[in-house]
């Protein structure tokens, strides 16, 4: 405003101002002066805004600060964490609850002995930082967090170690990632498993031998679970040999692999559920799917890995969910331990148990997790009966008219 | 005193009945149709992840269909009596009391009329299919869940025209009014108190009537004929 101020006064209507003959010149300074006293409050508030803002941010700074100047350090099995002081007892009995329910079968990971945990309460901003060993502070993503996302986020946050740990390849023992059973196992495998999922995914996938596995198997189930396929194949990237164009393919399946999980019908379908670039497999693609050439079919899957075997990735993770509660303490580390272990020896190896004893194991599992369709008709039709009952209490209680 | 009046309540109902059955009996059959063939007979085998998917996109059609016809029934209850100024009502040497709810009851018993059709054409419907391992056919659960679903929104809507025109426009005025303010006073309260931008109150409200223990409840189960 000032500056406006003098703006104005040292202008040369300023100077016109002295002959007040000039009627226009002193119009117009009127306008400007009406114009600067507009001005005013909005240049006020402005100035309010930014102090206001200033003040924000130096609170939020201070926030962090202090919250990460006075630290503590606790470990909780294999888990080294960092907690602002004053945090400590909040931060250890999650760390504690979330570790003694999904990962006491975590014997020695290299990783976890790495890694730290930042955590810090609700009522400042960011509850959870995982970073290899350094600190991690944002103002940017400020949000507030219930109890029970923290301690999802713990666990998630832990299985994400674990399974870096065991599948990285630059990690302690090297190439991990060849290993056959590492494409089993996503990091949810760790923790919390919903098996009813998996009964729907079993009941749902269109596939002879999962029926047969539904009706109790076991041969079935190993090979709709893709047991019976061995490495290589089981590792390839998804339909990495169709970028390949043209003929001869590498055949990764084998037909009569096919023929046992689907029926010629399913094989057909199968191939129209995936989607292709090359133009030379669109084309094979399409004699299966629109010309129903069976031929092309059978041809298109036997080139593909282990995403035509029958359960989904998920499914078969739950194989490996399976196993590690067979095996308990220290068979994540087992199941990882030989590189030379196809996926059958390794589960063997990590649970103690034989292959078709695992299996039954996990059919009872599956099969007991059937989801009840209408389990909770019962319930919400008792409610929907006292709320009729309610109801009809207030239509009887009008008072419109009565005789007696 | 019941006979009677569900002979009346049937003499006003029977032409809205028809279809109602009709639409009861056919929806199972309809969401069946083109999915396969039945036991034992040549054909496309079905494929579960098939069924449950078309099934899917037919489901919401159960409660709706259900609701409309409980709210028929129920409207058609006091029809004659708001038609006639309650004139047959008070010649009866009975009181309010036993007069609604032998009236309540007899509508009640009419709702069994479209719940057997839905439940002989859900039973039909899954005789029509040969179901694939892994998959099963819940008629009896389906019809169960009809009926309530039918008997709540009878209740609720035979409760409102129980009473006065006046009566049941200065509810709905209120639900619009409590409508309104809650769309748009939750942003402006959410300006002055941080809890209502985390909780929005007609969303807060809408849920507690779809969960536990909320009247509308039976409406957001299961409703699928046919499942794992």
């Amino acid at each position: 405003m000032v500056a406006l101020m003098v703006l104005v006064s040292a202008s040369p209507l300023q100077g016109q101002d002295r002959h007040p003959e000039d009627e226009n010149v002193r119009e117009r300074m009127s306008e400007l002066r009406s114009e600067i006293d507009r001005l005013i409050p909005l240049v006020e508030e402005a100035k309010r805004a930014r102090t206001d803002r200033g003040l924000q941010a130096e609170e939020i700074e201070r926030e962090i600060a202090g919250a990460l100047a006075a630290v503590d350090t606790f470990q909780v099995g294999l888990v080294t964490v960092i907690t602002p002081e004053g945090q400590t007892d909040v931060a250890r009995g999650i760390f504690e609850e979330v570790w003694g329910e999904h990962f006491t079968h975590i014997d020695r990971s290299p990783a976890l002995q790495e890694a730290r945990f930042v955590f810090q309460w609700s009522d400042v901003r960011f509850p959870i930082y995982v970073e290899e060993g350094r600190y991690k502070a944002s103002i940017e993503y400020a949000e507030w967090y219930a109890l029970e996302q923290i301690v999802g986020h713990v666990r998630s946050s832990i299985a994400s170690v674990v399974h870096y740990d065991l599948t990285n390849p630059y990690t302690v023992d090297g190439n991990r990632q060849s290993l056959p059973v590492g494409n089993w196992a996503p990091n949810n495998a760790h923790y919390g498993w919903d098996w009813s999922e998996t009964y729907r995914d079993v009941a749902l996938t269109r596939s002879r031998a999962s029926r047969s596995c539904i009706d109790g198997e076991l041969d079935a189930c190993k090979s709709a679970l893709g047991l019976g396929i061995e490495p290589p194949q089981d590792r390839t990237p998804l339909w990495a040999p169709f970028v390949i164009a043209g003929r001869p393919w590498n055949p990764a399946i084998s037909r009569a692999q096919l023929e046992e999980w689907y029926t010629p019908e399913e094989r057909m379908m199968r191939v129209n559920d995936l989607a292709f670039v090359s133009r030379y497999i669109r084309t094979v693609w399409s004699e299966c799917v629109m010309e129903r050439v069976q031929e092309s079919c059978d041809s298109l899957l036997e080139t593909a890995d282990a995403q035509v075997v029958p359960y989904s990735a998920q499914t078969r993770s739950s194989l490996v969910a399976h196993a590690l509660d067979v095996g308990g303490v220290g068979a994540w580390g087992r199941l990882f331990e030989d590189p030379r272990h196809t996926p059958i020896e390794a589960l063997e190896y990590a649970t103690g148990e034989s292959i078709d004893l695992l299996l039954a194991g996990w059919h009872d599992r599956v099969m007991a997790a059937q989801p009840p369709s209408y389990g909770a008709l019962v319930p919400s039709g008792g409610l929907a009966l006292l709320w009729v009952a309610f109801f009809a209490t207030l239509a009887v209680r009008s008072t419109r008219w009565r005789l007696g | 005193m019941y006979k009677s009046l569900l002979f009346l309540h049937w003499k006003q109902i029977k032409y809205a009945l028809i279809p109602a059955v009709i639409a009861s009996f056919g929806l199972p059959l309809l969401m069946v149709s083109g999915l396969g063939s039945p036991a034992g007979v040549r054909g496309t085998p079905l494929e579960a992840y098939q069924i449950i998917g078309e099934l899917n996109e037919w489901l919401y059609m159960f409660p709706t269909l259900a609701a409309s016809i409980g709210v028929v029934i129920a409207l058609s209850a006091w029809n004659w009596d708001h038609q006639y100024n309650h004139v047959y009502a008070l010649s009866l040497p009975v009181t309010r009391f036993e007069y609604v709810l032998n009236k309540l009851l007899a509508g009640a018993t009419l709702a069994l009329i479209p719940v057997s059709g839905l439940w002989i054409g859900a039973h039909v419907a899954s005789l029509a299919v040969d179901l694939p391992t892994g998959l099963n056919a819940y008629p009896n659960q389906l019809a169960v869940r009809y009926l309530f679903a039918m008997l709540l929104m009878y209740g609720m809507f035979f409760a409102f025209a129980s009473g006065t025109k006046a009566t049941t426009v200065k509810i709905m005025s209120v639900v619009a009014v409590v409508l309104f303010v809650g769309i748009t006073g939750n942003d402006l309260l959410a300006e002055y108190f941080p809890y209502f931008e985390r909780v929005h109150v007609i969303e807060a409200v809408m849920n507690s009537l779809v969960d536990a223990p909320g009247p509308f409840q039976v409406f957001t189960g299961n409703w699928a004929l046919i499942d794992v």
